[in-house]
């Protein structure tokens, strides 16, 4: 357990990936600071500023977050010509098995660690616990901008990412599987663009997978619906992440020693 | 003459695998897509092609909205180069064909060499994909290459230097960003990090520019790719002549090779003390 464990933690990737989620809600809260400022945010809306990374610039590099810590593995133990030895050692199955959980592993720890970082930072800075002296519209929201109420949330809001992170994180596997690493990387970047970009203001925007599905928490929509949907995208990238890794292991598959 | 054959060769080879079957399908379905993406939308009926490929590969695009969307748009234009830039480093610059350097008579001539196929690799690229986006075009029924601008005087004339300027734009962003990344990977020498120097720098001119719109106000902001806006805009706009612009972007390329020399000079030093 700790050797399947080691090759993802002692990878610099999973840092690299933890540190562009940091830095892109940083980015995102920063703008919105420097743009109006932090008193029209009615004296730092702590909740505002949690649901900032579920919809802003950290879908741009989701993808990269998602690939770097683990997802190439495969194409690494391709090119370091132990493939038959491995096999040998832990057969076909269980050897997809553990591509696929540590490239979950890796993506969702990553995506935690970034905004565990960026949570703190929210919290320790943003003085939403000063006296409230404007906006009406403001008592009207005020119970959940009491810490109690915005840890779930944030804790919702780090599910999610982290979710959305190992679903893109299984798609890089399969691509692993047939690419060199960082065409794998760069494979998954533009397949994410695309999928995306297609889905984009039609019908199916609910299912756009790049978009952490934010539930209104103003009107009280249930939440199950956002995460059926998020495991539903993640089994279907389970299926082609595994049948990629499958198909690869064939007796004529890109991977077969 | 038979040296620069040597060396002519050498760079076809290195254009072979910087245009790798990986980069050309990458670039056949992101210009395919992106192409057909821009032409099915009903208030783009009417362009001309020279218009469809200036909007595509470095015209001034306006989003009402800042979303991943826009800036993710720009990044796929960029990424069949990235596409090529990693097969390159992996194939052509990594540790162990590297040590085809010694074949060279300096390393610096190894280094240069790489510069230049990488420069006429980013050429070729915004090369091919103007042309595949135009024969997209055309087969959608739209004809012309050139766009509406205005002269010096204020009339609107009818003029293909946008769209050559767009791709020389574009080629130049290519080139740059490319040439960041190498530099990386040779003090580095890890293929990932050299892609990340290439895509992160690219995200960042591209969200750089992602500005608050003071008349529009609140949330509303404009995405544009700035590193070709803010080096090729039209008419001044953002107050930078074009051939201005032209030579600060070759500047930077050129300050990236030389840094890379200079790396590959030390590299010789350091090996000469080791002996």
């Amino acid at each position: 357990m700790s050797v399947y464990l080691k090759r993802v933690y002692a990878g610099w990737g999973m840092y690299w990936a933890a540190l562009i989620t940091l830095g892109s809600c940083l980015y995102a809260a920063i703008g919105v600071l420097s743009y109006q400022g932090l008193a029209y945010y009615t004296k730092g809306d702590v909740i505002y500023f949690l649901i900032l990374p579920r919809n802003d610039v950290i879908n741009l590099f989701l993808p990269l977050i998602a690939t770097l810590p683990a997802a190439s593995l495969c194409a690494e133990d391709r090119t370091r010509g132990y493939m038959s030895l491995i096999l040998q050692r832990c057969g076909r199955k269980r050897y997809i098995a553990y591509r696929l959980g540590q490239a979950i592993i890796g993506a969702s720890f990553a995506a935690t660690l970034g905004l565990i970082a960026y949570f703190s930072i929210v919290y320790a800075l943003s003085p939403y616990t000063s006296a409230i002296d404007n906006l009406e519209s403001f008592k009207s929201y005020r119970s959940l901008i009491l810490s109690a109420c915005a840890l779930p949330l944030a804790l919702d809001t780090v599910f999610r990412v982290a979710l959305s992170a190992a679903t893109w994180a299984v798609v890089g596997v399969g691509f692993a599987a047939f690419l060199g690493e960082v065409q794998a990387i760069l494979a998954t970047v533009i397949t994410y663009y695309f999928v995306s970009q297609l889905l984009v203001g039609s019908a199916l925007n609910d299912w756009m997978p790049q978009r952490v599905q934010m539930p209104d928490i103003f009107t009280w929509a249930p939440l199950w619906k956002y995460s059926l949907r998020q495991m539903v995208e993640l089994l279907l990238a389970l299926v082609f992440g595994g049948g990629c890794l499958y198909g690869a292991l064939g007796k004529r598959g890109a991977m077969r020693p | 003459m038979k040296s620069t054959r040597k060396y002519v060769g050498r760079i076809k080879l290195d254009l072979l695998i910087f245009l790798s079957p990986s980069t050309l399908v990458s670039m056949l379905i992101i210009c395919t897509l992106q192409t057909v993406n821009y032409l099915s939308k009903n208030w783009n009926s009417g362009s001309s092609i020279g218009n469809v490929i200036f909007q595509l590969y470095g015209g001034i695009v306006w989003y009402e909205f800042i979303t991943p969307d826009a800036a993710a748009f720009w990044l796929l234009q960029l990424l069949p180069c990235g596409m090529a830039f990693s097969s390159f480093m992996s194939r052509s610059m990594n540790n162990q064909l590297s040590l085809i350097a010694y074949r060279y008579k300096s390393q610096t001539a190894w280094w240069i060499s790489k510069v230049l196929a990488n420069l006429i690799g980013c050429f070729l690229i915004a090369l091919l994909s103007g042309l595949l986006c135009g024969v997209i075009s055309y087969l959608d029924g739209l004809q012309d290459l050139r766009v509406t601008m205005q002269d010096a005087d204020g009339f609107r004339i009818l003029s293909i230097s946008p769209v050559l300027l767009a791709l020389l734009a574009y080629a130049l962003q290519m080139g740059l960003l490319t040439g960041f990344g190498m530099l990386t990977y040779l003090i580095t020498r890890d293929t990932k990090i050299g892609l990340l120097s290439y895509l992160l720098p690219a995200a960042w001119s591209i969200m750089q520019f992602s500005g608050d719109d003071l008349v529009l106000v609140d949330n509303r902001h404009r995405i544009i790719n700035y590193g070709m806006a803010k080096r090729f805009s039209f008419n001044g706009s953002f107050g930078i002549n074009i051939t201005e612009a032209i030579c600060g972007s070759l500047l930077y390329i050129i300050i990236f090779a030389l840094l890379g020399a200079l790396v590959q000079q030390w590299v010789v030093q350091t090996q000469r003390r080791a002996r």
